[in-house]
């Protein structure tokens, strides 16, 4: 009822109730008229009451309208905002199924459609157990539904040739219960790419290391004399076949290296003697270091550095490549220091020569890979310290040097112990 | 075959290699007889018995782990020691190759050849 009215209506009694007290005066009969006056006094006083009842029940109404408009202005914003993130979802190039603790489906998007070959009308609500996926073969459906039980990751080839890595995992919806999800992407190109790789790697490995091992081998033969005599001119020459067959042979293997999957830190690890690696490499380089005269100090620590665990071979690359580069750097007559000791928790390694040392403009770029001092002298390709370096991160480590142009260099490396 | 002289049989399917190895095993007095694949050469060992093998890994048709594998499980040829000759030089190979029964392991592009000569007459 409208408050304008509640007021007419009270004000219409108002006159009412005085015209009867009027009437009734001016015919002597005071009780009655009395009565009548407090009636209509009554009356007013409960329409001013009802009316700011009203008006509060009004405002309480106008409240909830707000809150309800509020509410489903939210809804539809919620509900726009579920639409979009099915809609993302749906149109996601990884396949998604979603199944209930029946392994019924209750979720497939347009990529898994696309994938397993399927209609989702035809797969939804169904037990996965009964869904023929015509791309995968009968084990492959048999062995991802075995494997719903548990967080599992798995690749198979479709008839199509498309190589599918299937994720399955569980989503805890609320705290009860869980969702199992089927996640399909299609990693052909990845597997395509690693393909490549591999086979790169094998054809620089091998197929280009054994024609030039047999250059290398035909050359000292000759230089041996082995198919007949050779006058010095020729020696000297097939001694430069050999060390130029040597030194491709080396860029191979460090290519080799530097392309293979580099995940040392998940190769097998063992106790690493440092310093039965670095005599095991040292032997190695006799003859170089007894050509160029070149006296070698090897100190040892007194101090047990035993507790380094790592991939022995992959370490004896860093000590070798350390090692090579001190005796090709070096002067004739010169000298080599090597140091290993133990500094907090950590094995150090240091190897100083007395030779050329690095020019300041170049010390920034030194582990980089292909980058050498500029020295037309010494031969190498550039990978030897980007290999140590990424070997000896791997570890924790660290590598690094001290260097003077022309007063030799001093290159440190450290792994830490293990506990 | 000269009964006074040692014979070595050759699987390399590389033939460059293969001719430089068996002109450096004639000038150290050896009788060399030669196989292009694993096959050929599991045929030539159950047939000429030869007193030492050198062995590639990368062969055609058969490889030399598989080649390995039957002459060391074949009565007729589980004696003759067989080196090892390849580039496959990873830890795994030439733990792989000495598991399955070789007697050495020589990587071609580290090795050299008087080494083998040396080696083959200690086996010898």
């Amino acid at each position: 009822m409208p408050k304008k009215t509640i007021k007419l209506v009270g004000l219409l009694l108002v006159i009412l109730a005085v015209s009867g007290v009027w009437f009734f005066l001016e015919f002597k009969t005071e009780l009655l008229a009395y009565v009548i006056l407090l009636f209509a006094l009554l009356l007013l006083l409960l329409l001013l009451f009802l009316s700011y009842e009203i008006e509060k029940l009004q405002k309480i109404n106008t409240g909830i309208m707000e809150v309800l408009e509020n509410s489903e202005k939210k809804g539809v914003a919620h509900s726009k905002a579920q639409s979009s993130v099915f809609s993302a979802i749906d149109n996601l190039s990884d396949g998604i199924l979603f199944l209930n603790e029946e392994n019924k489906v209750i979720f497939i998007n347009n990529s898994a459609e696309n994938i397993l070959g399927v209609n989702r009308r035809k797969v939804l609500k169904e037990r996965i157990i009964n869904v023929t996926f015509p791309v995968l073969k009968q084990e492959i459906s048999k062995a991802i539904i075995l494997n719903l039980k548990s967080r599992h990751v798995q690749k198979v080839k479709t008839s199509g040739g498309v190589v599918l890595e299937i994720k399955t995992d569980f989503i805890n919806v609320d705290g009860k219960n869980k969702i199992k999800q089927i996640i399909l992407t299609d990693i052909t190109k990845l597997e395509q790419a690693q393909d490549i790789k591999e086979k790169f790697i094998f054809i620089m490995g091998h197929q280009m290391k054994t024609p030039l091992s047999a250059i290398r081998m035909s050359a000292k033969m000759m230089q041996d004399q082995n198919f007949g005599k050779v006058n010095l001119q020729q020696k000297d020459v097939l001694g430069k076949i050999q060390k130029a067959s040597e030194s491709l042979i080396s860029l191979s293997e460090d290519m080799l290296e530097s392309v293979k999957n580099n995940d040392y830190a998940n190769s097998i690890k063992k106790p690493v003697d440092l310093e039965k690696l670095t005599d095991s490499v040292l032997q190695l380089y006799q003859d170089s270091i007894k050509e160029k005269k070149i006296k070698v100090v090897f100190k040892k620590s007194l101090q047990d550095i035993s507790r380094i665990f790592a991939d022995s071979e992959k370490i004896k690359v860093v000590i070798q490549n350390l090692i090579e580069n001190a005796i090709k750097y070096n002067l004739p007559k010169g000298k080599i220091e090597i140091e290993i000791s133990k500094k907090d928790n950590f094995a150090e390694f240091k190897i100083s020569d007395s030779g050329l040392g690095i020019p300041e403009d170049q010390k920034e770029k030194i582990f980089l890979k292909f980058s050498r001092v500029n020295n037309n002298k010494v031969s190498g390709h550039g990978l030897g310290l980007a290999i140590s370096k990424d070997i000896i991160e791997s570890y924790k480590g660290k590598i690094w040097f001290d260097s003077n142009d022309k007063k030799g260099s001093t290159f440190y490396f450290s792994l830490p112990f293990s506990n | 075959m000269k009964n006074d002289q040692k014979n070595i049989l050759i699987i390399e399917d590389d033939e460059f290699f293969r001719e430089l190895i068996s002109k450096k095993l004639s000038l150290s007095e050896f009788n060399v007889l030669e196989a292009i694949d694993g096959q050929k050469g599991i045929e030539k060992a159950r047939e000429l018995n030869p007193d030492l093998i050198i062995l590639d890994l990368l062969l055609p048709k058969t490889d030399g782990f598989e080649v390995l594998s039957t002459l060391k499980s074949d009565n007729k040829t589980a004696s003759i020691p067989v080196i090892i000759l390849s580039n496959l030089d990873s830890k795994e190979d030439i733990e792989r190759g000495l598991k399955l029964g070789a007697s050495d392991f020589l990587i071609k592009s580290q090795f050299d050849s008087d080494e083998v000569i040396n080696k083959i007459k200690s086996f010898l």
